[in-house]
């Protein structure tokens, strides 16, 4: 008998050939109801096997009542897989209540001791008990229950370090993604220590081809769930294009687009199944004002901005939100490394990364795009209504390279 | 043995790339002909040697391939053919809700749209320079001038290929090397079917020939930037321009859904 499907909303359930399934997702103040749901569905069940099913993002809790002869309640104990748990001694108490038991002890292998019985009352440990009382051994998996987290990629330094700061600070647990793990390593520590937040820290190239694939698949293994996708990895190269580098071209077009499209498309099914999410995806205002001698860096972030507003407007009404972030200029190593002249560009004109990281944070869920810094919205304002050949020729003088100028 | 002059045009085996290779025959071109399907370079090979004088060449390749744009200009040298002309005109749509398309179909969208347009003019254009002389003609779409809902991935294409082209046209000129980008409207080919988007609500006064479309674009090298073929798309894609880019969102979502529909649910 199927009770509902699709959704996955509070206490969606299907009962079929005596197996309870109760889909995951069920989440109501940052914590997972998995486990109570299925009790709640099926008191008396026995047993509790979390499976989880990969293939369609989702993860499912599988209660299945006991098909071996019940025994009944004073004679011996019993071996109970509980679901993977989030938080010990909460769920601990949901499956003492659901047995109509109390907790008499964890022991030392994970096994948890309940007590079931007419004189089995009070609190566990200080209750004495009754000699007719008997010992139900139930198992607590120690799987971690899934967490959510906020995956930011190019998160060691710049745009991507603040928005980890900032999420860290919102209270998000994090996952963060970047090639240099000793600087992730950093982060990680000072925002545990500081915000108390979990943090997991998960060196990647993901200019490497599998490597997203990989990422999810360690996302997966140690049992997190991405609530927000922060795509902000990203690089610029500078120079006539024909005469730089093919190949740096091509791993741009790799981070900066196929990264991006292909983690989205890796995350937001789950996003959806579950009726909320985030994916916060960094472009730039190169994306609005073509720039000569970043000819394929602003050309990403056209296709960063574009692919951006059109799945904000596919996906309006089911819960999940998608923001396109324009920073301006902004003080980061990005300018170091794409050896852009700087000097002559006036100070009004600059944001730092953290001024960003509020901005875009503070505009998650007012529309698809938030251009950072007053005086950057003017330029994008302005610049739709003056030729783009015009445009063009004015942002190729701004970032034209040193070694051409 | 000094090397010969040749037009490359991907995707030529049907839609605008054909009719771009025939076009580009009338100017006394010679042709090298790229696509999938051998058979059908193969007969439209034939077809041109027919009626122009020129040589045309044929060397199967699938762009959607990581190896395939660096193999296809050794295949080039190899030939002793030198690219004077590159026409970038493979691409290919997906329609439907992108949570729900299959994602190795968009990554190869990407490949076959973006990647291999720049990685061939990033391996041919430094001798079009050197020499002074060549084009790069590359093939978007007038849904680069917008967000395109139900089409995301299409639209963000090319949407770097209009945004890509300008940038690079600037940064060319005065090297003799003109980058011409082509943003086509409702034009008639194989494309929508493959696109899976129901055309039959559009109005027939919307719709150019391939062959319009290619009229156009080789009188426009050398002359402008971005090229909108057509008086009606033109005015659309100015329209698209000052548009609030949220309203061309919004529009393309209520009408693609139900063009897409049946394919994405």
């Amino acid at each position: 008998m199927v009770f509902g499907e699709g959704g996955i909303e509070l206490g969606l359930a299907t009962w079929d050939d005596g197996v309870l399934r109760a889909e995951a997702g069920v989440h109501l103040v940052r914590k997972r109801f998995e486990l109570p749901l299925g009790l709640l569905a099926e008191p008396r069940a026995e047993h509790l096997a979390p499976q989880r099913r990969e293939g369609d993002g989702r993860t499912r809790l599988q209660a299945q009542a006991s098909r071996e002869a019940k025994q009944p309640v004073g004679q011996g104990g019993r071996r109970v897989e509980a679901a993977p748990l989030l938080e010990r001694p909460e769920a601990d108490q949901a499956i003492a209540r659901a047995a109509e038991a109390v907790v008499l002890d964890q022991g030392p292998d994970g096994l948890l001791e309940l007590a079931r019985g007419e004189s089995c009352h009070g609190s566990a440990r200080d209750a004495p008990i009754a000699p007719d009382c008997q010992r139900v051994p139930w198992r607590a998996s120690r799987e971690r229950m899934q967490t959510d987290v906020a995956l930011v990629t190019g998160a060691s330094s710049g745009i991507g370090e603040a928005l980890a700061r900032r999420l860290a600070r919102d209270g998000h647990a994090l996952a963060l993604v970047a090639r240099r793990v000793e600087r992730l390593e950093q982060l990680a520590a000072a925002l545990r220590a500081d915000r108390g937040v979990e943090v997991h820290v998960l060196p990647a190239d993901l200019t490497a081809s599998g490597a997203c694939t990989g990422l999810v698949a360690e996302l997966e293994r140690r049992g997190l769930s991405v609530s927000w996708l922060v795509n902000n990895a990203g690089f610029g190269t500078n120079g006539k294009f024909w005469e730089l580098p093919v190949e740096r071209e091509i791993e741009e077009i790799a981070l900066n687009v196929e990264a991006l499209v292909e983690l989205t498309g890796r995350c937001l099914p789950a996003m959806v199944a579950r009726g909320r999410g985030v994916v916060m995806n960094v472009a730039s205002v190169g994306g609005f004002v073509p720039s000569p001698y970043m000819a394929t860096y602003t050309a990403t972030k056209a296709f960063v901005l574009t692919f951006s507003e059109a799945i904000a407007a596919e996906l309006r009404g089911t819960g999940v939100e998608v923001l396109c972030v324009c920073p301006g200029l902004t003080r980061t190593e990005f300018q170091s490394h794409v050896a852009v002249d700087t000097e002559g560009i006036p100070e009004l004109a600059w944001q730092s990364a953290d001024e960003v990281a509020d901005e875009a944070v503070s505009a998650v869920g007012r529309g698809p795009v938030v251009v950072t810094g007053r005086v950057n919205r003017l330029m994008v304002n302005t610049t739709k209504f003056i030729p783009r050949g015009l445009v063009t020729r004015v942002s190729g003088r701004v970032v034209r390279p040193r070694a051409n100028a | 043995m000094t090397a010969r002059p040749v037009t490359l045009v991907t995707g030529a085996s049907s839609g605008i790339g054909a009719a771009l290779a025939r076009r580009i025959a009338v100017e006394g071109r010679d042709l090298v002909l790229t696509a999938r399907r051998r058979d059908r370079l193969e007969a439209l090979a034939r077809e041109i040697t027919d009626q122009h004088k020129v040589r045309v060449e044929v060397i199967a390749a699938d762009l959607a391939r990581p190896e395939a744009p660096r193999e296809l200009v050794a295949e080039l040298e190899h030939r002793g053919l030198e690219v004077e002309w590159l026409v970038n005109n493979a691409g290919f749509g997906t329609g439907g809700r992108f949570d729900r398309l299959p994602l190795a179909r968009e990554l190869e969208e990407i490949r076959v749209n973006v990647r291999a347009p720049v990685e061939l003019a990033g391996r041919l254009m430094p001798a079009m320079v050197r020499r002074g002389r060549g084009a790069v003609i590359t093939v978007a779409s007038i849904a680069g001038f917008g967000p395109m809902a139900y089409m995301a991935t299409y639209a963000a294409t090319k949407a770097f290929l209009v945004s890509w082209s300008e940038a690079v046209a600037t940064e060319a000129a005065g090297t003799g090397v003109a980058v011409l980008c082509v943003c086509p409207g409702f034009t008639r080919t194989e494309f929508q079917e493959r696109a899976g988007v129901d055309t039959s609500g559009i109005p027939p006064w919307l719709w150019m020939s391939a062959e319009e479309v290619a009229e156009e674009t080789v009188r426009a090298v050398g002359r402008q930037t971005v090229l909108v073929p057509g008086m009606l798309n033109w005015v659309a894609s100015a329209g698209m321009r000052l548009a609030p880019r949220s309203m061309i969102a919004r529009m393309t979502a209520s009408a693609n859904q139900r063009r897409t529909a049946d394919r994405s649910s």
